[in-house]
């Protein structure tokens, strides 16, 4: 029995299965920009001001659209029998689940990506931060959708599960929060954010790597 | 159990030559599952205590019982979903729990629940659901939909299925997965006629070919079986 193909396939099917969706997909996001574009409006629109908040409006922006992506992950596949089957498959569940998952980074995390910048250009961030918010976004979304992933699973029977998975999930996000935040900072105010950066790649690697197993045992639980 | 012994010969469904399924069985080896002092608690009810099974090559085992009394739970028991509160259920001597990968390489479970995608069309979702099991190509699923005599829905995504419809999706996806032992839940729900003895022809031929299944259901499965047992879960 082959690994690589079953994965491939799941992925496939995710990914069908997203563009089906398109709207719902794409929700999170608009609801990014929307947090975004409302914080002048309730702060201030002064242009220096808008910069020295820019960077946790931004951080806070993309943690809960992450939150707000996960609230209903894996409910369907428990509702209509396929996590039962994925589960039963002879594969591990952990790899089905990197298939996944890895698709539905790249769905949510690459227009994150394109999106920032135009952000944070409204938000007068300083251009010499773009880089290096954008590097922490791809390094610090891995860990959002890893730790998401893993309160999703926990809670996906639970009848309020949207109310609990925000208090899980949300202190373990803390330290990714501060670290994208401060490397942000760090990089829009002219120094080096090297050490914040490699914090955030340490947590993606961890969260990457044992993540799954994690995920995989809480959905094993949750069928039981 | 007079409603067993059908008096006219059965007219064979076209099964239709699955590749798949013919090379399987060519090979299929012999198997046992047992059961060992199985106790379950759902809540503060005993639904079963000191309970032991055995299924093994060409056997059948039928189980009723009231609705609510556990037939579910205990078939999900037996697939390693749901840790019993004791004792063991083993795969060939092999607890299920140590040697989990090849248990569910040989055991397929039709439950309740269809799982399909109701996005994905048919031919999407044979080819995810076989693929999870077994290496497959896209003629196998071709070959399973002409079995099926289904062709023309190849295409057509599954919510647009009746209920009965997914349920004969499911059966076609378990039997094209090539799996020694079947575990079924209910099979005959929500087919009609004609399906329902498609359905007790494929059980029979798995049963023929050394499969062993193991099935819970109301009404009674018209099959010959090279072995049968009944067991009633007792309320």
């Amino acid at each position: 029995m082959k690994l690589w193909p079953t994965m491939v396939r799941q992925a496939g099917v995710e990914w069908r299965i997203s563009l089906r969706r398109f709207g719902e997909v794409m929700n999170p996001l608009v609801f990014f920009l929307a947090t975004v574009s409302l914080f002048p409006l309730g702060l201030s629109p002064e242009p220096d001001r808008m910069a020295g908040y820019a960077t946790g409006v931004l951080w806070v922006a993309t943690l809960l659209a992450f939150l707000f992506a996960q609230a209903r992950q894996f409910r369907a596949e428990a509702y209509n029998g396929v996590l039962e089957q994925l589960a039963l498959s002879p594969h591990p569940l952990a790899l089905l689940v990197v298939a996944k998952l890895v698709v539905q980074w790249v769905i949510l995390t690459l227009p994150l990506l394109i999106l920032a910048p135009v952000a944070a250009y409204a938000l007068n961030f300083p251009v010499q931060g773009l880089s290096t918010l954008l590097a922490a976004l791809t390094l610090a979304t891995p860990t959002m959708l890893a730790l998401g992933s893993v309160g999703a699973a926990l809670t996906v029977h639970a009848h309020q599960g949207g109310a609990l998975l925000t208090v899980l999930v949300m202190p373990m996000l803390v330290p990714v929060l501060v670290f994208g935040a401060r490397a942000t900072d760090l990089a829009s105010a002219g120094s080096a954010p090297g050490g914040a950066l490699l914090w955030l790649a340490m947590l993606a690697v961890l969260s990457v790597s044992l993540g799954p197993f994690v995920i995989a045992a809480a959905l094993r639980q949750s069928l039981a | 159990m007079l409603a067993y012994l059908r008096i006219e010969p059965k007219t064979r469904y076209n099964l239709g030559a699955y590749r798949l399924y013919r090379d399987h069985m060519s090979r299929i080896a012999s198997h046992t599952l047992s059961a060992t002092a199985l106790e379950l608690w759902r809540g503060d009810r005993c639904l079963f205590t000191e309970l032991n099974l055995t299924v093994s090559t060409g056997e059948l085992l039928q189980v009723t019982g009231a609705n609510g009394s556990g037939k579910t739970s205990l078939l999900r028991v037996l697939t390693g979903l749901l840790p019993p509160e004791a004792g063991h259920v083993r795969w060939n001597d092999e607890p299920i729990h140590r040697a989990r990968a090849a248990f569910h390489e040989s055991m397929g479970y039709v439950a309740h629940r269809d799982a399909h995608y109701d996005d994905l069309t048919l031919r999407q979702n044979l080819m995810w659901g076989i693929g999870l099991h077994h290496d497959i190509e896209s003629r196998d699923v071709d070959s399973t939909l002409e079995a099926l005599d289904w062709c023309e829905l190849a295409d057509v995504p599954a919510h647009a299925l009746s209920a009965g419809q997914r349920r004969r999706l499911s059966l076609a996806r378990l039997r094209a997965s090539g799996k020694s032992l079947w575990i079924l839940d209910e099979p005959l729900t929500n087919l009609d006629a004609g399906a329902r003895v498609w359905c007790e022809d494929i059980i029979e031929v798995h049963l023929e070919q050394g499969g062993s299944v193991i099935a819970t259901s109301h009404q009674p499965l018209c099959v010959r079986a090279p072995s049968r047992r009944e067991w009633a879960i007792s309320t």
